[in-house]
C-alpha cells in the first residue's frame, strides 16, 4: 500500500477527477489520492489527463517529498514546465522486430542472433531519431529494447497523428519485418524528469 | 580478451540513479523482491555490457571460433540463470531494466 501519493502538478483553478485531491501550493496545485501501487498512480494520472488536465505528472512518490521539492525548488521552472505541456500529450512509438522463438545452442550461434539483435535496435533507433527531426517533434532520449527501440514524442492534443501518417512522413525506408505500435496519448510523463 | 572499459565516474552514476541520494527506497512487504530486483538487475546490467563487448570484438575479429564459442555459450548461460533466479522471486526479465535517469533504461 502506498497510502497517499502525488499524482503530479497543475495550473491552480483546475478541477480533478473525484477522489482526488488539490493542494493549492505556490499559485500552483499538487494533486494527491490514495493508490495502492505505481500502477494505480499511472492509472490516476491518466484518469485526469483524459479529464482535460493539463498534468505534470511524478513518479510515484509519498506526498511529503512532492511538497519540500517545491518549497525548496524553483517554482518559476515547475510554472515554465506546466506552460510548456499546456495542450500537449505523449505519445511513444514502438518499432519491433519479432525475435526469434528457435533456442541456440551453440554459443556462435547465439552471439550471431544477439549482433542481429543489437543491429535492429541500432536501426530502429536511428529510424525513431529520423521521423522525430522531420516532424519537428520534441523527443525524450530513444530507448533501446531486445530488437527494437522506443521513443516518446511530445505532440498537441487536439492533432494527434496516426501511425500511418507517422510511418508515410518518415520516408522508404526499409523496415520489411518490422511492427511500428503507437502507445497513447498519455500524460507527458517522459518530459517531467526534472521534478520526479 | 579486454577488459571491460567502464570509468568509475560512470558505476557512480549509475549507483547514484539506482539509490538517489544515497538511499534505497525499500517497501517492508515486498522487500525479498525488491532487493533481489536491485541486485539481480545491476547483475543484468553488466551481463549486457559484457554481451556488447563480446559483440564488438567479434565484429572486428578479434576471437577465434573457439573463444567465440565460449564466450557465447558462457554468456548464454549467464542470461538464462540470472532469468531463473529472478523467477524464484516472482521477477520476469523485463523487471530487472534500470532506469537510469537521463541515461535512459538498460535493455
Amino acid at each position: 500500500m502506498l497510502g497517499e501519493v502525488a499524482l503530479g502538478w497543475c495550473e491552480a483553478g483546475q478541477v480533478p477527477p473525484t477522489g482526488i485531491a488539490a493542494k493549492p501550493l505556490a499559485g500552483l496545485a499538487l494533486l494527491s489520492a490514495l493508490a495502492a501501487t505505481p500502477h494505480d498512480v499511472l492509472t490516476l494520472q491518466q484518469l485526469c489527463f483524459d479529464q482535460g488536465l493539463d498534468l505534470l505528472p511524478l513518479s510515484p512518490a509519498r506526498l511529503c517529498p512532492a511538497i519540500d521539492a517545491a518549497e525548496q525548488g524553483d517554482v518559476i521552472a515547475l510554472t515554465s514546465q506546466l506552460k510548456a505541456i499546456r495542450g500537449m500529450a505523449q505519445i511513444s512509438l514502438d518499432l519491433q522486430w519479432d525475435e526469434p522463438t528457435d533456442l541456440q545452442s551453440s554459443g556462435r550461434d547465439w552471439l550471431t542472433s544477439r549482433r542481429k539483435r543489437a543491429t535492429r535496435s541500432a536501426m530502429a533507433a536511428t529510424w525513431l531519431i529520423d521521423l522525430a527531426r522531420t516532424l519537428q517533434l520534441q523527443a525524450s532520449p530513444v530507448e533501446l529494447r531486445p530488437g527494437g527501440a522506443v521513443i516518446h514524442l511530445l505532440v498537441r492534443r487536439d492533432a494527434l497523428p496516426s501511425t500511418e501518417t507517422l510511418a508515410h512522413r518518415a520516408g522508404p525506408l526499409d523496415l520489411s519485418g518490422a511492427r511500428l505500435t503507437l502507445i497513447g496519448p498519455w500524460p507527458p510523463i517522459a518530459f517531467a524528469a526534472a521534478f520526479r | 580478451m579486454t577488459p571491460l572499459d567502464i570509468a568509475p565516474a560512470d558505476i557512480q552514476r549509475l549507483m547514484s540513479q539506482v539509490a538517489p541520494e544515497g538511499r534505497l527506497r525499500l517497501n517492508p512487504e515486498t522487500v525479498e523482491q525488491d532487493l533481489a530486483r536491485l541486485v539481480l538487475g545491476l547483475m543484468e546490467f553488466l551481463r549486457q555490457l559484457m554481451e556488447l563487448q563480446a559483440i564488438r570484438q567479434v565484429e572486428r575479429g578479434e576471437l577465434s571460433a573457439e573463444q567465440e564459442e565460449k564466450l557465447g555459450l558462457t554468456l548464454m548461460r549467464a542470461e538464462a540463470a540470472l532469468h531463473d533466479l529472478a523467477a524464484r522471486f516472482g521477477l520476469r526479465p523485463e523487471d530487472l531494466s534500470l532506469d537510469l535517469g537521463p541515461l535512459g533504461r538498460t535493455v
